[in-house]
């Protein structure tokens, strides 16, 4: 008997619906792999996190680092030195009660890291590693011989400096306003030879 | 009667399209980890970026030789990557053909690390390998990474931004010779227990 | 109306109730071809080979799963399979050969709403249609278990990352009116309020583009996971950032001030081993409710805070000793709503929907239009309808079946070879175990993972299998090297089983057996009976088989410190039986 045409048409239907329905069974359930997305973009799962937003401090980080670097190549013991003074990043401490330690070592890592390609201070200033880091390394290497890696001993006292600074936060309501301290300090008598603060506002919505 | 099962079997059909369109949608990212795609990306642009940097740019072949050990990658971001894989990118990057072109031009050379040094000279069946295996090695500079991640999650959406370091490390002064990064961001939608 | 007429209509009438029970049979079709299409998945998994697990026979347990595991990435077991395999594997002492498995499974994980979109194929076809994905409380767990491997392999920045992924985000319906917490049937109940509060005073066209309860009626909070912050903060610790290490230990405290003592010890850095116990069998999932719609955890082994009670000794006598708290009941995690992911829930509440719908749409199509005996098909196919989908409505009940009862956390001082490890469970001797072999780490702390025989009352009726107890190792290997006895290969009718090479055969020479054999002649013995001592080797392919001592082809020796380490080495096993004709000729009349 042949069939009437809806008839038909409901049979392929089925055949159709079922194959559909098979293939979105059998779908791998692994991820797709997608585009990357801009450190600077805003995503909804961000805007919903009740945590800071990290653009936030992403930017706060370039700010900083930005003007810090124009401030100390400006500082006359490290402007008239002759050749470049050595700076020891030393303690950055958050205080901020808000900002995670993974989170505050983000902005610290990027801070750093900015400074470390700018201009304005690679010309002038020559930043070591710390101490601890360089013995772990020598240690792993097997070149750890004393006097193998430099320590602050070996660098000239005139012109070694000690990079210091806090982070801290102030909230009210739903606005957030964060500074970083910055203090360089002179590494041998701990005089200090510069201060200043870098600020930046962020309003909730 | 032909009506009634036309429409009953369009019914159908809309019916089926919709339980279907409802799996096969176009689907969102479904996951924020770190891809290969990304790690080529990164290799890339950091080749470039030591190949072209000022100190790389000044030296010459006479220069005073740079020998560079290379450390895995130091993961402390939130997605888990395998010794092999933190070990591959270092790797990669060493012989990435911008950096093997150095090597000559300005004078760089890579050692073996320390690690795999010790473990052929503790291989049981290398026995011709004692002490005098790298006794000559005297790495100048170390080339290290560090990834790092900042991660916020609602219930259905989840974004995680990462931020991979590389630098190398004048091992004498403790001075970095160069520094960069690569961030980006990976943001996935959905359940993260469904 | 004539005759002729009469006729023609008459011919209609019965043209359209072949059509009509054409389409009914059309439906009916529709419903078995898809049933039959569901018959393979609707499987059940293969059974856990939990008797062996109990017994603490984790080698042959994992051989079993490795066995049964699908390799199809689509099939709807392929991470329960993976999830089972890896937490047995490091229960056997294998960290690098759970290693593969591990990264399947936190691919999987890590892959956000893969059901997203198959509430609805699961309520019209079968909830078994869905991708095995776990529970929330079980996936914690295994993203737990991963960052236990990645820090027995001492990759504690791993560990970090893996323990991170286990502290996601959590919803919460929060307690009743007596300030108990939801279950999942005052849920259900709230959900089909909110429904019907909906229907009758909303306007519907706003109600279409709002949210249901299940979607909106709970709050997003922290995870509560105290485990999972405790590996968190050891981490930190082990990668000196103790910052971070803190703030996890603050959020332990806060979460669990019962605990406040071990977190104080793990923060004071006092230890250099860490011992990940665990215990029992974890609760199993059961279906109940009107057609076993809705989905409960039962306990299998029953809760209590007894703490476990560790000694370090050394042949002189005990160096330490100290009562642990419990860290971890699972039986009150999977009771807890946050950690299901109700899914139950809306499969009850939507079956309901879908055949009271399609009951409806069916009925009106066909009686409002149509004479009484379409009706009836049309009713007919309506029930069908409706059988087929109170019959599929069924909760999925599958669950990781090898998941313990209970966790604890053991920070120690192994200051040199040669200290034997006691632990047990207050008041039960039967999960008794003393592990031997541990050595000081090289440098920071080392972490093992010790699973104790679990079933204790059943089999051992409060006794622990003499292996677990007797804190010997009889067999030389390469985590602990030589003991005492004439160096001999297990194979040649001896005690050792370390990994031939130039220094281990130097050993038997010097005690007067292999004189004459060669490294390479050695290895070709080993070779012919089929045994490979390279993990990387024996994990790939077929995964890693069980141990030459119990029988297989394996001679990697598990990490001392482990249940599977104390198993293989704390009892004298039976002889070597070759395979191959050269090693039936070394070993002579003696075999």
């Amino acid at each position: 008997m042949r069939a009437s045409p809806p008839c038909r048409l409901s049979f392929f239907c089925c055949i159709a619906i079922s194959g559909l329905l098979l293939a979105g069974c059998n779908r791998p359930p692994i991820g797709e792999r997608s585009g990357r997305l801009d450190p600077y973009d805003t995503t909804g799962g961000e805007v919903g996190s009740l945590r800071v937003l990290p653009v936030a401090l992403t930017e706060f980080s370039d700010q900083v680092a930005q003007r810090l670097a124009q401030d100390l190549a400006q500082i006359p013991q490290i402007r008239n030195a002759q050749g470049r003074v050595t700076v020891l990043v030393g303690d950055i401490e958050n205080k901020t009660g808000i900002v995670s330690s993974n989170d505050f070592e983000f902005v610290r890592s990027r801070l750093r890291n900015e400074l470390l390609g700018s201009r304005y201070v690679t010309d002038r200033i020559k930043f070591v590693a710390r101490r601890a880091r360089m013995s772990r390394i020598a240690e792993r290497e097997r070149v750890a011989d004393e006097g193998y890696y430099a320590d602050p001993p070996d660098y000239d006292p005139a012109t070694t400096f000690a990079l210091n600074g806090d982070f801290y936060r102030v909230r009210r309501g739903d606005t957030n306003q964060y500074y970083m301290e910055f203090q360089l300090v002179h590494f041998a008598t701990n005089e200090i030879v510069f201060s200043d603060r870098y600020d930046s506002k962020q309003v909730r919505r | 009667m032909k009506a009634a099962c036309g429409s009953a079997a369009t019914g159908v059909l809309i019916g089926g399209l919709a339980l279907c369109l409802t799996a096969c949608a176009a689907t969102p990212q479904r996951s924020s980890r770190m891809t290969a795609d990304d790690f080529d990306a990164m290799i890339a642009a950091m080749a470039a970026s030591l190949a072209h940097s000022d100190p790389v740019a000044s030296r010459a072949a006479d220069s005073p030789r740079w020998v560079i050990t290379i450390d895995r990658v130091q993961n402390l971001s939130s997605d888990v990557m395998t010794d092999a894989e933190q070990w591959a990118i270092m790797a990669r990057l060493r012989g990435a053909a911008p950096i093997r072109a150095l090597w000559d031009q300005k004078n760089i050379r890579f050692v073996i690390r320390a690690e795999r040094v010790e473990k052929i000279r503790r291989d049981p069946d290398l026995y011709a390998f004692d002490d005098s295996f790298g006794a000559e090695r005297r790495p100048t500079h170390q080339m290290s990474a560090t990834f790092r991640s900042i991660t916020r999650a609602t219930a259905v959406d989840r974004t995680d931004l990462y931020y991979c370091e590389f630098e190398i490390l004048d091992m004498a002064s403790g001075e970095p010779v160069w520094s960069d990064r690569f961030e980006y961001k990976r943001s996935a939608h959905g359940h993260v227990w469904d | 109306m004539n005759t002729d007429e009469h006729r023609l209509l008459r011919r209609d009438h019965e043209s359209a109730r072949r059509q009509s029970l054409f389409c009914v049979r059309l439906v009916l079709s529709v419903f078995i071809c898809v049933g039959l299409w569901l018959g393979p998945g609707c499987q059940r998994p293969h059974p856990a080979p939990t008797g062996l697990i109990a017994r603490g026979q984790y080698g042959a347990a994992r051989v079993a799963l490795r066995h049964q595991m699908t390799e199809d990435r689509a099939d709807r077991r392929y991470l329960l399979d993976r999830m089972r395999l890896a937490i047995i594997t490091l229960a056997d002492g294998y960290p690098t050969a759970a290693q593969p498995v591990f990264e399947r499974v936190y691919e999987v994980l890590r892959t956000q709403g893969i059901n997203a979109d198959k509430t609805v194929e699961s309520v019209v076809i079968n909830e078994d249609l869905k991708f095995w994905k776990g529970e929330p409380f079980e996936q914690a767990l295994t993203m737990f278990y991963y960052s236990v491997q990645q820090a027995m392999l001492g990759h504690w920045d791993n560990a970090r990352a893996a323990a991170g992924n286990a502290l996601f985000n959590l919803r919460d319906f929060g307690d009743n009116e007596q300030g108990e917490r939801l279950d999942v049937e005052a849920i259900v109940r709230r959900a089909m309020i909110y429904e019907q509060a909906r229907a009758h005073g909303e306007d519907p066209d706003a109600a279409l583009h709002q949210e249901d309860y299940l979607n909106t009626g709970y709050a997003v909070r922290e995870s509560n996971f105290t485990l999972g912050y405790l590996m968190a903060a050891l981490a930190n610790q082990q990668l000196g950032r103790q910052t971070e290490a803190d703030d996890n230990y603050a959020v332990v405290v806060q979460i669990n001030p019962y605990i406040e003592p071990l977190v104080a010890r793990l923060k004071s850095g006092r230890y250099n081993t860490v011992l990940v116990v665990s215990h029992g069998l974890g609760p199993q999932k059961v279906a109940y409710g009107p057609d076993g719609a809705l989905a409960r955890f039962d306990p299998r082994w029953p809760s209590d805070d007894r703490p476990l009670i560790v000694t370090v000794r050394d042949e002189g006598g005990v160096l330490d000793r100290g009562a642990y708290p419990l860290v971890c009941d699972v039986n009150a995690m999977a009771a807890d709503h946050m950690w299901n992911n109700l899914e139950d829930v809306r499969l009850a509440k939507s079956t309901l929907g879908t055949t009271l719908v399609i009951g409806g749409t069916v009925a009106t199509h066909y009686g409002l239009h149509r004479d009484t005996d379409e009706a009836v098909y049309a009713g007919l196919g309506a029930l069908v309808a409706g059988l087929f989908f109170k019959a599929t409505a069924h909760a999925d009940t599958r669950y990781c079946d090898l998941m313990p009862q209970r966790f604890y956390l053991v920070p120690v001082t192994i200051d040199r070879p040669g200290l034997r490890v006691d632990v047990m469970i207050e008041g039960d001797p039967g999960s008794r175990m003393v592990l031997a072999g541990l050595r000081p780490p090289r440098r920071g702390a080392q972490l093992r993972y010790v699973r104790l025989a679990s079933a204790g009352q059943a089999y051992y009726q409060d006794q622990p299998p003499r292996w677990a107890a007797s804190g010997r190792i009889f067999y030389a290997n390469d985590a602990t090297g030589p003991i005492g006895q004439p160096q001999l290969p297990f194979i040649l009718g001896g005690r050792c089983v370390r990994t031939p090479n130039e220094a281990v055969l130097s050993g038997y020479q010097t005690a007067g057996n292999l004189t004459d054999m060669t490294l390479g002649e050695l290895k070709e013995l080993y070779r012919a009976e089929g045994i490979r001592w390279d993990v990387e080797q024996a994990v790939g392919g077929a995964g890693l088989g069980r141990h030459v001592l119990e029988g297989g082809r394996s001679m990697v020796t598990p990490m001392a410190g482990t249940a599977g380490f104390t198993r293989l080495f704390g009892q004298v096993h039976r002889r070597y039986h070759p395979r191959s004709d050269q090693v039936r000729q070394l070993i002579g009349p003696t075999n």
